[in-house]
């Protein structure tokens, strides 16, 4: 990059100092791997050295790398397999056993009560590692879907173009999402 | 889903779900209305699954995973290379 002025390497290098851990939080709660996100975030930061550029600080430092970033994760599992995510849709749907055959709550599923003052009754730090955990736990659809509406705060119609699922099996992965999570965090979390 | 005014657990659930994004039709609130003052499970599960919505929401800000030094280190050399 000996065409690159040192400026732009050193405004690169102050985003690292800045972002690079909130860019690999992000990406380790979506990706599930920690080599594979550090990788993600050293990607991140090459394509933002080579578009630095045409960046005309429109938008703010951190959501043009999180798009960056956001955009490195959706190719990479579209590439693994076209059909990828409506495998990791089969394989989700028979994997759980929430419900019995007429649709009740299986015993050994039932939802207990919880003492729900995070404030007090825990340390924060733990609860959002065990929720973070839960999540990364999922599996690859589920925690995408997850991770797109709940920390991106994106439109359902918007999700289900990018990651080519339809709107059916969107209710279908983000309900079993989140019986998902809620069982890992009574087990996890909640002391019974 | 069936279309009588009994849900079953399942299909409560996936209302409650989808509640929390879109605003549901009166009969799908009648329904859910039905099942939940019913259904100590559902009821939790909807109270829970509130719950850890609200949580999630602050889960990037609360930045818990870090790099290593070294790791940072290495990776900002080969960004400029």
């Amino acid at each position: 990059m000996s065409d690159k002025s040192p400026t732009n390497n050193e405004k690169i290098a102050e985003l690292f100092k800045n972002y690079s851990d909130y860019l690999y939080n992000y990406a380790i709660t979506r990706v599930n791997d920690t080599h594979f996100a550090e990788d993600l975030v050293q990607e991140t930061f090459i394509s933002a050295l080579k578009g630095y550029d045409s960046f005309q600080s429109k938008s703010k430092e951190s959501t043009w790398l999180i798009a960056i970033l956001k955009n490195k994760i959706i190719d990479h599992y579209r590439k693994k397999s076209k059909n990828y995510f409506q495998q990791s849709l089969d394989e989700m749907q028979i994997m759980d056993d929430f419900f019995n055959s007429s649709g009740s709550w299986q015993t050994d599923q039932r939802p207990s009560k919880w003492d729900m003052d995070v404030d007090k009754a825990i340390e924060q730090r733990e609860f959002y590692e065990i929720l973070q955990q839960c999540l990364i736990r999922l599996n690859d659809i589920q925690r995408m879907v997850f991770a797109m509406k709940h920390l991106d705060d994106e439109d359902t119609d918007e999700i289900c173009k990018e990651l080519n699922i339809t709107a059916t099996n969107y209710w279908v992965i983000i309900h079993r999402a989140k019986l998902q999570l809620r069982k890992c965090m009574e087990t996890n979390w909640v002391k019974l | 889903m069936k279309k009588g005014i009994m849900l079953s657990c399942e299909d409560t659930t996936h209302l409650v779900v989808k509640k929390a994004y879109e605003k549901l039709g009166w009969w799908d609130r009648m329904r859910i209305f039905m099942h939940l003052s019913m259904c100590k499970y559902c009821s939790l599960f909807e109270k829970q699954n509130k719950f850890i919505d609200d949580q999630v929401a602050k889960l990037d800000e609360a930045s818990l995973s870090k790099l290593d030094q070294d790791t940072k280190a290495k990776i900002l050399e080969d960004i400029k290379k």
